[in-house]
Parts: C-alpha cells; sequence; structure tokens
C-alpha cells in the first residue's frame, strides 16, 4: 500500500477546508483529525502542520524569508529585500524574519523556501580561500 | 623566494578574485545512512545532479520523491549529519579529462591515486552523456589487435565494437583484457581500464604490469575499489567511459575495458534497494538493463565528418558456475556486438586462452579483419566445430576412417596452436604465418607436442627467408602469389630442418 506523506495529508487537510466556515470548517477538521488518528499519523503531526502552513502561504502567494545579518538590518534595505523577494517569488506579500548573526562579519544571509542568498562576508572570505588555495 | 614577493603574488591572486553572490538552490539533510542521503527542499534539482555538503563531501541526486530527495554520497557519509545544509550545483557530476590523464590511476572523481601529483586537466567532462547517435556513426572496418590468435582469427574485434569476455572466475578474463592492451603499443590506440571493485592488491600488480610493458605511455586506469563505496563502483565505468570521450572527440581510437560489469551491477542493486526502490528478478531494479546499455551505447566508430575516432569497449563478466543464462550476463550479452565464452575446463585442461570457441561469436568484427587474417582463418572455426564432435569418438582410434581421423588430428593441432602464453602478444604477420602453416596441412606431421616449439622455430625462421610474404602481409594486409611462393618454400625448409 502507498504511503501518505505528512504533505498529502496537509494537502488534503487543506482542500476539505477551503472556503469553509462555521459548521462546515469544524466537520472538516473533525474529520482531518479523525483520519490522522486512524491513519496512525499523529506522530507526524507537527510535519502536518508544517506543510500545511506552506501550502496556505504557497495558495495566498505570502513568502516568509529569514534575514540574518551581522547588526540590525537598514529600513531602505528591508524594503529593498521584500522587493526583490516579491518579483523572484511573484509573491503578493513577504514575511521577513530578521535575526542578528555576528558571525557573519557583514553583509547578509537572505533564505527564502529553498533558496539561499549568502552575500556575507564570512561567505566571500570562505570562496577567496578556496580561490586561493586552487590558484 | 621574499617576502615581499609572497605579498605580491597574493595581492596579484586576490586583485583576480570575483566574489560569486547567485542564488543557491538548498535543502536540509534529513537522514544519513549507508552512503545515501536524504534531504528535503532541493525543490528544482534534476536527476543526476551534482550536490555538496558543507564537508566538501560531493554527492548525486539519483531519487526525485514527492517529499525528499535520495542522494548517493561520493566520499566518506560520516562526515555528513542530519540537519546539514546540500546544496545543489546546477551541473551534471563532471570529471577533469585531458592528456594529462594519460599515464594515472584516477579515482571515479578524477583524483589522482598514484601519488604523482595532481592532474592538470584540459577539460571537464560530465560523466553522463547522451550516446552519438546513427547518423554520427560508421560501420566498424577496422581491426583492434589483440594479439591473441584464438581472438584476432575466430572473434575478431573491430575499432568501435562492444565485445564482452565472459566466464566464470579464475578463467583469464582479465588477462585477456591486459593482453589486449599491451598489444595496443604502437597501434595508434588508447587504453582505459575501469577497475570496479577489485582488490587494491591486483590493482597494483595489474599496474606495475602495464608500466613493465610500456603501456601505461598510453592506458589511462580509473579505480573503484572494493573498499570504496557502492556509489563510487556504480559512477566507475561512466567515468572511465567520459575519459576516452575526450579522446574520441580528439579523433583518437579508445580501447576501454570494464572490469567487471557484474560488481557495477551489485553495486547499482545495493544503492537501489537502500534508496527503496522495488527489486526485481534476482533483486535488481528495473532499470538494470538501461544502466549497461546506457553505458555501452557510448562505444562507437564515428565517420569522419564527426572526427573519425572510436571507443571500442571489451565489458567483462563473471558468471556463477558457468550459467550465462543468469539476468546480467544475458542482459549484457543482448547488448553487446558478441562474446568472448571462457571456459573453466578448458582452463584447467591446459588450453589457455580458455576460449570456448563455439559459444564466442563477433558479429561485426569480421568485416574489420584483414584480408590475409580473414583468408587463412576461414574454414578454421569450422575444422574447430567439426572436431569438437567427432573428438569424443578418438578414444576408438582403431575404427574410425583415415577423414574422421585427419580432421581429429587437425583439431588437435588446431588447438595447440591456439594455445598461448599470458603477456605474449602476438603479431598478426606471425598470426598469419601460422595459421596458414596449420590449414594448408604443413602441421599434419608435425608431433601435437611439437607444435609450440615448431611455431616459434617457424616464425624466427620466416622472419630471416620469407621476407616478401612479411612484407605484403604487414604493408598490403594480403599476400601476393610470390609471397605465397616464398612462405611455402620457407615452411619447406624449415620442416626438413626440424626434428
Amino acid at each position: 500500500m502507498a504511503k501518505i506523506s505528512p504533505k498529502n495529508t496537509a494537502y488534503a487537510i487543506y482542500a476539505s477546508a477551503k472556503g469553509k466556515s462555521g459548521a462546515g470548517l469544524d466537520s472538516a477538521l473533525k474529520n482531518s483529525v479523525e483520519f490522522i488518528a486512524n491513519k496512525n499519523l499523529l506522530s507526524k503531526s507537527n510535519q502536518i502542520l508544517n506543510e500545511l502552513g506552506k501550502i496556505i502561504d504557497e495558495d495566498e502567494g505570502v513568502v516568509r524569508a529569514k534575514v540574518s545579518a551581522r547588526g540590525r538590518v537598514a529600513s531602505h534595505a528591508k524594503m529593498e529585500i521584500e522587493k526583490m523577494l516579491k518579483e523572484r517569488h511573484k509573491a503578493k506579500s513577504v514575511i521577513l524574519d530578521f535575526r542578528e548573526d555576528k558571525s557573519l562579519l557583514g553583509g547578509m544571509k537572505i533564505e527564502a523556501k529553498d533558496e539561499v542568498t549568502d552575500i556575507t562576508l564570512k561567505n566571500k572570505t570562505k570562496q577567496l580561500q578556496e580561490f586561493l588555495l586552487k590558484n | 623566494m621574499s617576502n615581499s614577493t609572497i605579498v605580491e603574488n597574493l595581492k596579484n591572486q586576490i586583485e583576480k578574485f570575483k566574489a560569486d553572490t547567485k542564488t543557491e538552490n538548498v535543502g536540509i539533510v534529513t537522514e544519513v545512512f549507508d552512503g545515501i542521503v536524504r534531504a528535503s527542499g532541493l525543490s528544482s534539482i534534476k536527476a543526476s545532479e551534482m550536490v555538496t555538503f558543507p564537508s566538501g563531501v560531493k554527492g548525486v541526486a539519483l531519487n526525485l520523491d514527492e517529499d525528499s530527495i535520495g542522494i548517493i554520497v561520493l566520499g566518506d557519509y560520516a562526515k555528513i549529519k542530519e540537519g546539514d545544509e546540500v546544496k545543489a550545483t546546477g551541473k551534471i557530476l563532471e570529471i577533469p579529462v585531458g592528456v594529462a590523464t594519460i599515464g594515472r590511476v584516477l579515482d571515479v572523481l578524477g583524483q589522482p591515486l598514484d601519488g604523482k601529483g595532481a592532474l592538470k586537466e584540459s577539460a571537464f567532462y560530465p560523466i553522463e552523456k547522451v550516446a552519438a547517435g546513427v547518423i554520427a556513426r560508421k560501420s566498424v572496418d577496422q581491426p583492434v589487435q589483440t594479439g591473441i590468435k584464438a581472438i584476432d582469427a575466430l572473434v575478431p574485434i573491430g575499432r568501435g565494437q562492444r565485445e564482452l569476455i565472459i566466464g566464470d572466475r579464475q578463467t583469464g578474463k582479465t588477462a585477456i583484457a591486459i593482453d589486449a592492451i599491451l598489444n595496443q603499443k604502437g597501434q595508434n590506440m588508447k587504453c582505459v581500464y575501469v577497475a570496479i571493485g577489485q582488490k587494491d592488491s591486483k590493482l597494483r600488480k595489474l599496474e606495475a604490469r602495464l608500466r613493465e610493458g610500456g603501456a601505461m605511455d598510453y592506458t589511462v586506469i580509473v579505480s573503484a575499489g572494493a573498499s570504496d563505496p557502492a556509489a563510487m563502483q556504480y559512477l566507475a565505468p561512466y567515468a572511465g567511459v567520459t575519459v576516452a570521450e575526450y579522446f574520441l572527440d580528439k579523433g583518437e581510437d579508445v580501447l576501454i575495458i570494464y572490469d567487471d560489469l557484474s560488481k557495477h551491477a551489485v553495486a547499482y542493486r545495493e544503492i537501489s534497494l537502500l534508496l527503496r526502490r522495488p527489486p526485481g528478478r534476482e533483486a535488481y531494479p528495473g532499470d538494470v538493463f538501461y544502466l549497461h546499455s546506457r553505458l555501452l551505447e557510448r562505444a562507437c566508430r564515428l565517420s569522419k565528418e564527426f572526427g573519425g575516432g572510436s571507443i571500442t569497449a571489451l565489458p567483462i563478466i563473471e558468471t556463477q558456475a558457468g550459467d550465462i543464462s543468469a539476468y546480467i550476463p544475458t542482459n549484457v550479452i543482448s547488448i553487446t556486438d558478441g562474446q568472448i565464452f571462457l571456459e573453466t575446463d578448458l582452463f584447467y585442461k591446459g588450453v589457455r586462452p580458455a576460449i570456448n570457441v563455439g559459444f564466442s561469436v563477433s558479429r561485426v568484427g569480421g568485416s574489420a579483419q584483414i584480408k590475409a587474417m580473414k583468408k587463412v582463418s576461414g574454414t578454421l572455426k569450422l575444422d574447430l566445430a567439426q572436431f569438437r564432435e567427432l573428438e569424443a569418438f578418438s578414444q576408438f582410434g582403431s575404427d574410425l576412417d583415415e577423414a574422421t581421423k585427419a580432421t581429429i588430428e587437425r583439431g588437435r593441432r588446431a588447438v595447440e596452436l591456439l594455445k598461448q602464453n599470458q603477456y605474449a602478444p602476438m603479431l598478426v604477420e606471425h598470426q598469419v604465418v601460422v595459421l596458414y602453416t596449420l590449414v594448408k596441412g604443413h602441421l599434419d606431421t608435425v608431433l601435437v607436442a611439437k607444435i609450440k616449439e615448431f611455431e616459434a622455430g617457424l616464425i624466427d625462421y620466416v622472419e630471416q627467408n620469407a621476407k616478401t610474404f612479411m612484407k605484403q602481409v604487414r604493408e598490403k594486409k594480403m599476400w601476393e602469389d610470390d609471397g605465397e611462393a616464398e612462405l611455402k618454400q620457407a615452411i619447406g625448409d624449415f620442416k626438413k630442418g626440424f626434428n
């Protein structure tokens, strides 16, 4: 029998609950929980929720990105990042999660979906090291 | 070098450096086991794409599942841990190729294993490539001289052909391949020997033998040893043919040996089972035929407009108890243009190379044989087949008629003549001389036990006393009437003095 993946389950839950409200939504969610319990998927509930979040974001055109930098990111840079991500992923809105990381030395690292744009000094130094070793 | 020069050099290098700021497709390692990594993410990865791990280890994406990617690790998988970032490179696995590979022993990634320093590569070639199409190809019409009488006469190999060497363990399969490589000296041929799952000791011995015979001047060894991961063994033949394709593109002829494809199939089975692909017959995955067909399809003879080079492939298959009807042997037999079947019984009877002439065939090599060889070997296969049928009666010699006795005696001499020592390849013109002597009946009066002695003496004698014949075969690939008369005279004279 084919394995039911968390992604499949999340898709099924989203499809059954989409556009519903009130009693209809309650019933859809109750059925979903029963299904998860019957199929022994409760241990994978976190993964299912994670996938569900991604599906909702995808459907609503939301892109979540993690931005790591050595210090605080200037507001104009934030706007630039938002603009760039909106264009790249054809998103309606962008939610940025800023993190400070002293080890990056400078520049920033933007992680959106499964793409990484690394323009940190740490990465450039690593590239320089590889270049010098190679030549 | 002074400090200021070092600083100056460093400055120059740094000025040349340009940082790469591209967006990369990444994933996260979710599982690591037995040389296999499962990773999430990597949504835009392609099949067979190369990936890199933070430790510098490389991998190849083989399974593109809905939720995860199955990656084979080309290196030490113990350096990879759950949660590591895995980056897609956007490229199919590439290896360094070039003239500098000649004389070197390389691993699957093109890294030297011989301790002779870094490789100065000319280019990088992807290891998976679509084989040349039918328009670019030409029929096989030039011979690969292996120097082994039984092969060059009965199962001739042409440049661009795929000829399988098949047999049980310890029947001399590798020996044939090595002899074929050794005989390529001065024949305008590059050689690639791919060792798959071989013991390092065997590889070292082989390398030393090739070096001793001067064959490393035109040979590359690509090795994935028995102690290497299955992923390396799986990729080894593709890496080997990639090295060969560099020379093909330069219009050169290449001979490639895959030693052996049974171990290759076993390595692929191991990977496939670990990747949870459904097992089929003998637990091999469903695409094991494609595994070998796409490899051997890359052997070809290109037409002049496409460079005119060739890759001749000699894959080796090890059978179990002579069972050529097992899964992998039948697959490879059906892919190749013929097979050289080696038999344990013959080997222990002292018939070496232990080629079973009845089961061996070359489907396209006949048109590549030189005219002189074709002429002398024409009836030999038939004579040997008749001899084998009648051999059973030979023990009742007194009851046989003269014609049968003659066939049996001729067959015994043919079998004796086709025996050849290892590492003793024979020039094609010498082969023509000894086979001519056999088929024309000049050996019928020579004792079987003295055939070898007769053969060695005759070659020396003919070299001195039938120079016209030798020159004609060497240069025109066929003798003329005056040359033949001279040879007949020389054989007659030599026989008179031979006891």
